[in-house]
Formats: C-alpha cells, structure tokens, sequence
C-alpha cells in the first residue's frame, strides 16, 4: 500500500485545521508498520482515510484494484445484539446458527482458536471483558479475510497487563496470518514491540522513519539496541513536539 | 410477602372498601352497584356467551387498527431515517394531529367514511400511531455511527446497512413502540365503538349506559382492563422469545405521547 501526498483538513468553528499535509507512507504488506504520534496529530485521520470512511482533500492511497481492508477501531463496535461468533462473521454474510441449526464454520472454528475465544462463541459481548472484546473486533477483521489490517489504537483503552498481553497475541497471529499491517498508536514501548517499520508522524506528516526489521520477535524492550533508538524516537518527539503542535 | 401478594391484597382492599360503601346505603345501588351485583352481571354474560363475542369483536379491532398503525409508524420512521430530509415536510402535521383528540374526529370521519368499520379502524389507528411512530422513529435516528461505520468499512450498500445494522439496532425501541401502540389502541376501542356499533366492549358499555344499567357498564370496564392486562402480557411473553439480549435491556421509551 502506496500513500502519496495526503492532505486533509477539517473545518472547526469557522477555523482550518490542517491535519495532514502531503503525507507520504508506504504500508509492508507483510510487515507491521506502526505509526506513532502524539495525540491529535492525526493518525486516527490517516487509518479513516486509508480505510475510505473519509475522503481526502488531495492525495492518494494506491494498492492492489481489489485489495480488502479489515479495520480495527480505537473501541470493539461490536454489535451488542450478535453473539461472539455472529458478530466475528458480520462481515462475511453468514451466520453461525443456534443450537441443532448451528453450521459448521471452519475458518470460524480457527478464528476462535486464533484469538482465545474458543468457548464464547455464544456469549454476547456485554458478557466479555474488554480485552476479549477487542479480540473479537480483530477476529472480525480477520473473517473478512483482508490483505491489510488497519489498526487505530485498538489496545490504548486496555490495562497494562492486558495490552502487553495483546500484543504478544498479535504478533502470534501476524506469524500465522501474515498480512501487511498498518498500526496507530501514541505508546512508544508499544511501537518498539510490534513495529517492524516505525515512521513518526508530525505535523501533517512521516517526519522520520525507524527500520526494526532486523530485531526478532519477541523483543526485549530493555535491550541496548532498542534503548537507543527508543531515545532518538523520544528525542525526535520532544523536539518537534513543542512547535507546530494542532491545539 | 412477595409482589403478587402485595398487589392482591391492594386489589381486595379496595372491593371490601367498595362493599363496605354499598352496604352503608349512602348511594343507592344504580349510582354504586354492589360487587355481587356487578359479579352477577358480569357470570350472566359470560355465560351466555355475549361477553367473549364482545371481546372477540373488540380485538379484532383493536389488531386490525394497530397493524395498520404500526405498519405506517414503521414506514414514517425508516423514512426519517433514510431520508432525513424529507421529514421536514410531515412534521408539522404530525405534530399538529398529535394533539388532537381523535374522538373529536368522529363527526368528521362518519361523514367521509359512513357509520362502517372504516371510520372506528381509523379512530384507534390515529391513537395508536403517535407513540409507536415516536418511539421506532427514536430507533431509528438514534442509530450509533460507530455501529455504522463497521459496516461502511465491510463495504456495505445502504440496503444491507438498514437490514443488518439500522433494523435490528432498533428493534428495542420498536418493540416500546409496538408495547405503548397496543396499550393505545385498546383503550381508544370506547371512542370507536362510540360509532354506531353493535358488538364490542365499548358498545357493551355505551348500552348499558342507555339502559341505566350501571352493574353491566362496570362489569364492562372491568373486562377492558382485565383484557387490557392481558394483551400486555402476551405481547411481554412474545417479546421474551424473541431473544434480543444485550440490545433490549435498557430500551426506555416514550410512554406518554397521543391521546384519546
Ligand atoms: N470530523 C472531524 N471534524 C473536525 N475536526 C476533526 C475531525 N476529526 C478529527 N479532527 C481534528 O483533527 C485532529 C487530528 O485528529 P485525530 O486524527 O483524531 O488525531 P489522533 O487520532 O492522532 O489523536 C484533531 O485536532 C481533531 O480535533
Ligand atoms: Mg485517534
């Protein structure tokens, strides 16, 4: 996936605010690209764009004619009338059945597997913690068998114990699913354990890029490696930070 | 004592309190007829058979004008959702025929539609379809974006967004709507049968009233209640199987809007 000089801005109170001034991304399509920010710099902007939920001002999100996109939004959306299973099928047009109707659903069987919700499928999803919530949103995406994952800090809402644990769980299915991955957030440590590419995005644009494609999974945060460049990555953030920050 | 006991007892309380008043002999029994008069009325017609043919003439009624009711709420509130629009131009006169009181219509409706079942079908559609149609209007409109925007990125056309995100996020409200319309509808069938007719609840009560016979017009608003009830209860008992957990928790709704 191809971003070539995106713009977009919103109209506030008869006030312009640029979000996006020709931003220009590329998106692995195997690889986990993380783009990491500071609130309000406009990464939920980048993912609804690259999604087509929003239209751009100027500019051009370029991949294959028919490539499928799965998204996974910042909270689980899930329907709450569906059961698990139903809501992780919602995008493909079938369904899961109740009891002697119940059909057998390969793909769905390995999604539960996948994600840990073997089990649950009958539960609805007031009945599962957040985390579980969240891993049916992805089971969802996943359904729909996308060629990219478009991820907007889908665990920022999670505990530390919580999110730490979804994030191993993510690079786990990104070994089995192998799909090219583009993920938001604002937490450093969680850029440097998932990111095999990491790009800063900073007033309006990717103001600087972070190859980790040499460091294995799982990674240790605490290693000499990336200590140093979590500090440029800190150094680089603290910089730009204070100038052209949106309000 | 459990809540059935409590309600009971409320109930008993007031027929001794109603016994003591007709045994005291301060109204005479045409002005407050005695329980056991009432009772007797009540078996008499049961008996016989007139009371169910009553009631069976009332709720057909009664279903054939909340169909009807809830068939246009329904359509008036999918449109103000899918064209938003539009609703500008009806609102007004919804609005306007909300607060009138369809028995004062009645004139109106005999002239144009005759003394049939037309005129007494329209009379309980009219105090049925504001609630229901405010209520699954609310279903409606009140839609979560979020909700819909998962199906947007699923690439859904906007026929599959209403099935699959729009209806069935409303079916609690349309279900307080249909719950609120049958209540309605029921209660509006003394002002229908109030034309012309010669079955029905009401018309048992309008002819009892001509006859002087006040046992037989309690004996007949205590059927309407009792009928009432249970209406509401089938209707709560079909809901149950329907099965909309996690969605039909916590659907409030309007219930005071229309009027008879
Ligand atoms: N629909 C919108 N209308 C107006 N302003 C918006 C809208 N969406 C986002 N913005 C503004 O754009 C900026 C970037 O928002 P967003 O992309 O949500 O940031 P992030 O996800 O990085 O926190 C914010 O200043 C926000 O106020
Ligand atoms: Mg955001």
């Amino acid at each position: 996936m191809r971003i070539r000089d995106l713009c977009k801005e919103y109209q506030v109170a008869a006030k312009r605010i640029e979000v996006l001034k020709g931003l220009n991304l590329d998106v692995d399509n195997h690889g986990i690209t993380v783009v990491l920010g500071r609130s309000g710099c406009g990464k939920t902007t980048l993912l609804r764009l690259a999604a087509g939920l929003e239209q751009a001002d100027r500019g051009s999100v370029e991949m294959g004619s028919d490539a499928k996109m799965g998204v996974i939004f910042q909270e689980p959306r899930l329907m709450p009338w569906l059961t698990v299973g139903d809501n992780i099928l919602f995008g493909t047009g079938k369904r899961q059945g109740r009891g002697r109707h119940r059909v057998l659903n390969r793909h769905l069987d390995y999604l539960l597997d996948l994600t840990g919700l073997k089990g649950f499928e009958d539960a609805y999803p007031s009945q599962l913690s957040g985390g579980m919530q969240q891993r049916a949103a992805l089971a969802r995406a996943l359904a729909y068998k996308p060629d990219y994952l478009l991820m907007d800090e889908p665990f920022a809402a999670l505990d530390y114990f919580t999110r730490s644990q979804m994030q191993k769980e993510l690079l786990k299915i990104h070994q089995a699913e192998q799909k090219g991955i583009l993920f938001v957030t604002h937490s450093i440590d969680e850029a440097l354990t998932i990111g095999k590419k990491v790009v800063i995005l900073e007033d309006g644009g990717c103001r600087k890029e972070y190859d980790l494609g040499d460091i294995p999974y799982p990674r240790d945060l605490l290693s000499e490696k990336i200590g140093k460049i979590k500090k440029g990555i800190v150094e680089e953030m603290e910089k730009t930070g204070e100038i052209g920050m949106l309000p | 004592m459990n809540r059935w006991g409590k309600q009971a007892l409320g109930i008993i309380l007031l027929a001794v309190i109603w016994q003591g008043a007709s045994w005291s002999g301060i109204w005479s029994s045409y002005i407050l007829p005695s329980p056991g008069k009432v009772a007797k009325a009540l078996w008499t017609m049961m008996e016989s058979g007139v009371l169910w043919q009553h009631i069976f003439v009332s709720l057909k009624r009664v279903f054939q004008g909340f169909s009807i009711a809830f068939l246009l709420a329904f359509a008036g509130g999918a449109a103000a959702y899918e064209l938003p629009g539009i609703e500008e131009y009806y609102k007004g006169f919804l609005e306007f025929m909300r607060n009138v009181p369809p028995i004062s219509l009645i004139a109106l409706l005999i002239l144009w539609f005759g003394i049939g079942e037309t005129s007494k079908i329209i009379i309980i559609v009219l105090a049925s379809f504001f609630p229901m149609y405010l209520n699954i209007r609310k279903g409606f409109v009140s839609i979560d974006k979020k909700l819909l925007e998962v199906g947007q990125a699923f690439g859904f056309g906007r026929w599959r967004q209403f099935i699959r995100i729009v209806l069935p996020g409303a079916v609690p409200d349309i279900l307080v709507g249909m719950k609120v319309g049958l209540g309605y509808s029921w209660r509006a069938i003394i002002g229908a049968e109030m034309i012309a007719a010669s079955k029905g609840i009401g018309y048992l009560i309008l002819d009892a009233q001509q006859m002087s016979r006040s046992d037989k017009v309690v004996a007949g608003i205590l059927t309407i209640g009792a009928v009432g009830i249970a209406c509401d209860k089938v209707f709560q008992v079909m809901i149950g199987r329907m099965a909309v957990r996690g969605s039909a928790e916590g659907a409030s709704g309007h219930e005071n809007q229309g009027f008879v």
